[in-house]
């Protein structure tokens, strides 16, 4: 009697972490670990669909917060973030109000995700000089903004051309940066 | 009976830590970690929270544990050496929206020796609201008194925030310089090096006369590492700047630009490195707002170098646009260069007033 009151508890108990470890991945559909999932989910991540995404674009009349563009583009669960930093940096917005200011020539060479840090890697022209701090700052915030409206991406690291980026303009960049609610407009 | 008591007993312990995270978790932050000794040899830690939250403590024969409801800022420092009779070392864990301070300890600590509390917000001492850890006779042995007796929190730090503008180690950083001219008025051709010198050199005069001790970055038309440096040689020598002069506060004075020739208006930037730097940055740029019917582009958070790098608080301000034709006249004319200066000055005496009856 006595045992069979252990075995139903330790039932319970990994029920329940059964149950818990399962809301945790539905809160994060975009990780799959390579080789832990069932070969036909790895089918799925591979199929291309269409995604919502919001692109923090940089206004064209110069003033200081950031626009939010929804857009719809392609992806495949192990890529989203690259295919959302590549809409953001290599495509023009639709709304005359928002500019793409990356220097021309900008590349997005790759993005990985892990431990909540996306690590960005430009081509080297994202590190060109621009006129006054405007354009590099609301474009570091544009690229961090935009990344992490996802909930598995913490903090965005910047690279160019593979190698760690310390002063763009007068910002530090060598730690990686977490989001920064003050350079989007508050919708009044 | 006794089975289904216990099935429950168990489902509801676990339902509630879930529920417990993903609701009050949700949006409080962690903005500091400060902690010291008191007179009463209390090891007292604290978190800066932006809003109240929960904060549960759990103790076992070698290790007190305490996870609070609220996000870990990224900048604050993770662990810390720590002389103490009962704790070896203080560690920070950023667990997603939970932060968990582990304490290994040094011997048994009972349950009546460490008491854990919330302290809500005090607007007149510019405190957030906070959550408190306690630990009675958790200081350092008495035959190395701390030299702070008396306050009420120790920071670790060196600079000094309490007791009014006078006596006050400020380091003023003219922006640009030398080689780098930064950005240019279109008007007049004026740049941005050409500004933020004398303006910063009026601000120095009237700090001065305020009683502030006062370093400057530079004081000529010069780079301040010199003509051949990297970007990061030369702001990291403005950073050394402050920290050889032990400075209480850097403030770094610039000047804006924008492609749109109608912008303009005052900004002020922080980096929350300690928890004073939004409102230095908060208190220069209400003052600045006084001096003349211009726009408030606010109090913005960045992660610009001098400000995350320098160990004390400070700000970075953005003194108008030079791309802007009314503002480009203002910048480049004497009495509101002095209006500013005085601006900022007030602006940073209001900060260490309202500093100033805690420690």
């Amino acid at each position: 009697m006595n045992s069979i009151k252990k075995l139903t508890t330790a039932l319970v108990i990994f029920c329940c972490l059964a149950l818990v470890s399962g809301c945790a991945q539905n809160s994060a559909p975009n990780i799959t670990k390579p080789g832990s999932t069932a070969t036909d989910k790895n089918k799925k991540t591979q199929k291309m669909v269409d995604k919502k995404v919001v692109l923090y674009r940089v206004p064209t009349d110069g003033s200081p917060y950031l626009l939010a563009e929804s857009k719809i583009i392609k992806v495949t669960n192990n890529d989203f973030a690259l295919a959302t930093v590549k809409a953001l940096v290599e495509t023009l917005p639709a709304d005359r109000k928002m500019q793409n200011v990356f220097p021309k020539g900008t590349k997005v060479l790759g993005v990985s995700v892990q431990d909540g840090i996306a690590t960005v890697n430009f081509s080297k022209e994202f590190t060109k000089k621009t006129e006054g701090e405007y354009a590099s700052l609301m474009m570091v915030n544009a690229v961090v903004n935009t990344l992490t409206q996802y909930p598995e991406i913490k903090k965005v690291r910047i690279l160019a051309a593979g190698q760690k980026i310390v002063v763009l303009g007068q910002m530090d960049l060598e730690e990686p940066l977490a989001r920064n609610e003050s350079f989007i407009k508050k919708v009044k | 009976m006794s089975l289904l008591k216990r099935i429950m007993i168990l489902c509801a312990f676990i339902l509630a830590i879930v529920g417990f995270g993903s609701v009050s978790a949700a949006n409080t932050q962690i903005t500091a970690f400060n902690w010291g000794v008191n007179k009463e040899n209390t090891l007292r830690l604290v978190f800066d929270i932006t809003q109240l939250t929960r904060a549960k403590a759990e103790l076992t024969s070698s290790m007190l544990k305490v996870t609070v409801n609220g996000k870990l800022k990224p900048d604050i420092q993770r662990r810390y050496a720590v002389n103490s009779s009962k704790v070896k070392s203080i560690s920070l864990l950023a667990q997603g929206d939970k932060t968990v301070l582990i304490l290994p300890l040094k011997q048994t600590l009972k349950s009546s020796e460490y008491k854990l509390f919330v302290l809500k917000k005090n607007p007149g001492a510019k405190r957030p609201d906070r959550v408190v850890l306690d630990i009675f006779n958790g200081g350092v042995s008495a035959d190395t008194p701390n030299k702070r007796a008396g306050t009420h929190i120790c920071v670790v730090p060196t600079y000094s925030v309490t007791g009014g503008i006078k006596g006050k180690h400020i380091t003023l950083d003219p922006g640009h310089g030398g080689t780098d001219p930064g950005t240019h008025g279109l008007i007049t051709g004026v740049t941005e090096k050409e500004i933020t010198l004398p303006v910063s050199l009026k601000l120095r005069a009237i700090l001065e006369k305020k009683g502030a001790i006062v370093s400057m970055t530079r004081t000529t038309d010069r780079d301040v590492w010199g003509p051949e440096a990297t970007d990061v040689q030369e702001l990291q020598a403005r950073v050394d700047v402050a920290e050889k002069n032990k400075a209480d506060l850097f403030i770094s004075v610039h000047c804006n630009a924008s492609v749109n020739t109608d912008i303009g208006g005052f900004s002020t930037y922080y980096n929350p490195k300690t928890s004073y730097d939004e409102s230095v940055a908060e208190n220069i740029q209400e003052s600045l707002l006084k001096t003349a019917s211009l726009n408030d582009l606010g109090v913005r958070e960045a992660n610009f170098y001098v400000n995350k790098r320098c160990s004390m608080p400070g700000a970075l301000v953005e003194l108008l646009f030079l791309t802007n034709a009314r503002e480009e006249k203002l910048l480049r004319s004497n009495w509101f260069q002095n209006k500013m200066a005085q601006a900022i000055a007030d602006g940073i005496e209001d900060f260490y007033k309202k500093n100033g009856g805690v420690s």
